[in-house]
C-alpha cells in the first residue's frame, strides 16, 4: 500500500475511542505520526498510541480539556516542537448531554455549554493554534468530523445538533478564510456508526434492539457504518487525493441525508 | 495504490478533460476500463496511452443519448469482461445562452446528453450490478447543479438534475449494495472551459478573476476532479452514497 500521509504530522483530538481512533491508526498506517488527543481517559489514549507503535508508527500522547485554551495551545506546540510542526489537524472530539434531556425545555443550561464547548469551541481553539503551524509549513489540512446531526434536525439532539450544524457552517467559514494560504478545511458527516458513543445512545432507547434495526434500516445501504469507514473519508479529505476540494461537507450515512423517505425517529 | 485490480470501469465522455483524465488514472489503479465517447479519435488516443503503460482499456465509440446504441455497447462491454464494478456518468455538453435565447433543439440537445445519457447509461448497467451483488456509480454534475448562472439555462437545469436523480438513484438501489455519488466540479482547465474563456473579449483578465472567486485562488487540474470520482467509486467510500461532493475549490462554500 502506498503511504498517502507519509512524514505528515497530524493532531487528532478524542482519539482514544471510536472515530477518532480509527482515524489515529489508519492515517498512523498511511506514513503520518500522530498526536493523541485524549481528555480523561489516559488510558484509552494510551491504547491508541501503543497500537500505533506497535504497527511501527509514531505517536505522541496529548491529554487535554479540547474547551481549554491554554490546554490546547500547550498540546498543539508540544506536538508541533516534538514531531517537528503539524500539517493535519481532525477535530473529533465530541460528546452529547449524559446529565439531562437534550431539548431546549430540559437541558440544564450548564450542560448544554458544556456540549457546545467540547464540540464547537473545541474545533474553534484546536484550529486556532494548528493553523499558524500549518502556515510554517507552507498549507496544512483540516478534517472536522460533524455528523448528520449537524445537517438535519432530531429529537432529543438540542446541544449536539446545533454544535454539529455549528460545526458544517465554521468548517466553509475556515475554508473561504484560509483557502489563499492552501489550508483546505472539510467535514464528514457520520451517520450511525457503530462507536461506544452509539452504544451509550442505544442503551437509552427503549428497546436498544429494535432501535438499532430501525437506525439501520433508515439509511439506504440497510445497515450501520463501521468507524473505519468514516476514516477513510478523513483519509481522503487529509491527502492529495482531495487537492481541490474545501469547505465541503459530505455526509457518510448510508445515503440517509438523501432520503426522501424520513421518520421521526 | 490499486483499489481497482480487477475492477470493470463503464466511463463516458471519456475522450478529453475530466474523463480522460479519469481513465488514465482509473487504469493506473488496475481497473480495465472501457472508454465511451463520440470522438472515436479522442478515445482511441486515451486507450493507446492507457495500454503503451500496459494497462487495460477498451475503446467504445458510443452516443450515450441513443438508447439502442447504449444497450449495444454494455452488451459488448460484458463479452470482454466478468461483469461492471464502477460506472461513471460523465459526458457533458455546455451551451451558454439565457432560456429566452436557446432554440428548443438546443435544450433538447443539452438535456439529452447530460441527464438522458446517465438515464440511459444506469438504466442498462445497473440490473448487472444488481446480478452481481453490487457496484458503484459516479454521475458529473456541476457547480452548475447548484447554483444558478446567467446564460446557462440547459446547462444548470441539466446539472441540478443530475443531482436530483443520483439522489433518487441511491435511495432505490441502496438495497442492491450499488452506492449512486455525483461529483460538483467548479472551474477545470479543459477544453469546454478554454473554448468559453476565449469567446471573452479579454480572456485572461476573465480567468483571472474566476480565479479570485474560488478560494483557492486557482483552476482545477483535470486530474484533480478525476480523483474524487475515483475515491467515490472505490470501496474507501463504502457508506457513501447520495452524496453530492462539491470539488470546487471552496465556492459553494462562501
Amino acid at each position: 500500500m502506498d503511504k498517502r500521509l507519509l512524514n505528515k504530522t497530524a493532531f487528532v483530538t478524542g482519539a482514544g475511542t471510536g472515530i477518532g481512533r480509527a482515524i489515529a491508526l489508519l492515517f498512523s498506517r498511511h506514513g503520518a505520526h500522530i498526536g493523541v488527543n485524549v481528555f480523561e481517559s489516559l488510558d484509552k489514549g494510551k491504547r491508541t498510541v501503543r497500537d500505533i507503535e506497535k504497527l511501527g508508527g509514531r505517536a505522541l500522547l496529548l491529554p487535554a480539556d479540547i474547551s481549554d485554551p491554554k490546554k490546547v495551545k500547550k498540546a498543539v506546540e508540544t506536538l508541533a516542537y516534538d514531531f517537528d510542526g503539524i500539517d493535519i489537524l481532525v477535530n473529533n472530539s465530541g460528546i452529547g448531554t449524559s446529565k439531562t434531556p437534550d431539548r431546549v425545555t430540559d437541558i440544564d443550561p450548564e450542560e448544554w455549554d458544556r456540549v457546545l464547548e467540547v464540540n464547537l469551541k473545541g474545533a474553534m481553539l484546536a484550529s486556532k493554534y494548528a493553523i499558524p503551524q500549518m502556515r510554517k509549513r507552507g498549507g496544512g489540512k483540516i478534517v472536522n468530523i460533524a455528523s448528520i446531526r449537524g445537517l438535519l434536525g432530531n429529537p432529543m439532539l438540542a446541544s449536539y445538533c446545533t454544535s454539529k450544524g455549528g460545526m458544517v457552517l465554521l468548517t466553509k467559514q475556515m475554508a473561504v478564510e484560509y483557502g489563499m494560504e492552501n489550508i483546505r478545511v472539510n467535514c464528514v458527516c457520520p451517520g450511525f456508526t457503530r462507536t461506544e458513543m452509539f452504544e451509550t445512545y442505544l442503551g437509552k432507547q427503549h428497546d436498544p434492539a429494535g432501535a438499532e434495526k430501525v437506525f439501520a434500516e433508515m439509511a439506504p445501504l440497510g445497515r450501520i457504518a463501521t468507524p473505519d469507514e468514516v476514516a477513510f473519508c478523513a483519509l481522503f479529505f487529509a491527502s492529495e487525493e482531495s487537492s481541490f476540494i474545501t469547505g465541503a461537507a459530505l455526509p457518510v450515512d448510508g445515503g440517509y441525508c438523501a432520503n426522501g423517505i424520513r421518520i421521526i425517529q | 495504490m490499486k483499489r481497482f485490480e480487477d475492477r470493470v470501469v463503464i466511463l463516458t465522455g471519456a475522450a478529453s478533460g475530466i474523463g480522460k483524465a479519469a481513465a488514465l488514472l482509473f487504469a493506473e489503479e488496475g481497473a480495465t476500463v472501457c472508454l465511451l465517447d463520440i470522438d472515436r479519435r479522442g478515445i482511441e488516443e486515451a486507450t493507446r496511452a492507457i495500454l503503451d503503460k500496459n494497462r487495460k482499456a477498451l475503446p467504445f465509440v458510443c452516443d450515450v443519448t441513443d438508447e439502442r446504441k447504449v444497450a449495444e455497447t454494455v452488451e459488448q462491454v460484458l463479452r470482454h469482461a466478468a461483469g461492471i464494478d464502477v460506472l461513471c456518468n460523465n459526458a457533458g455538453i455546455e451551451l451558454s445562452k439565457s432560456l429566452i435565447s436557446t432554440e428548443k433543439d438546443e435544450w433538447e440537445a443539452v438535456l439529452s446528453v447530460n441527464l438522458k445519457g446517465m438515464f440511459l447509461l444506469s438504466k442498462h448497467v445497473l440490473p448487472h450490478m444488481m446480478d452481481s451483488g453490487g457496484g458503484a456509480v459516479v454521475n458529473t454534475s456541476s457547480i452548475s447543479g447548484l447554483l444558478g448562472w446567467p446564460d446557462s439555462a440547459a446547462y444548470c437545469a441539466s446539472k441540478g438534475g443530475v443531482v436530483q436523480l443520483t439522489r433518487e438513484m441511491a435511495v432505490e438501489y441502496g438495497q442492491y449494495n450499488i452506492r449512486i455519488n455525483c461529483i460538483c466540479p467548479g472551474t477545470t482547465e479543459t477544453p469546454m472551459i478554454n473554448r468559453l474563456l476565449s469567446l471573452e473579449s479579454d480572456p485572461e483578465e476573465t480567468a483571472r478573476s474566476i480565479k479570485a472567486m474560488h478560494p483557492l485562488g486557482r483552476f482545477a487540474q483535470p486530474e484533480e476532479i478525476a480523483r474524487a470520482m475515483l475515491f467515490l467509486a472505490s470501496d474507501e467510500a463504502s457508506f457513501v452514497t447520495g452524496a453530492v461532493l462539491p470539488v470546487d475549490g471552496g465556492y459553494t462554500a462562501k
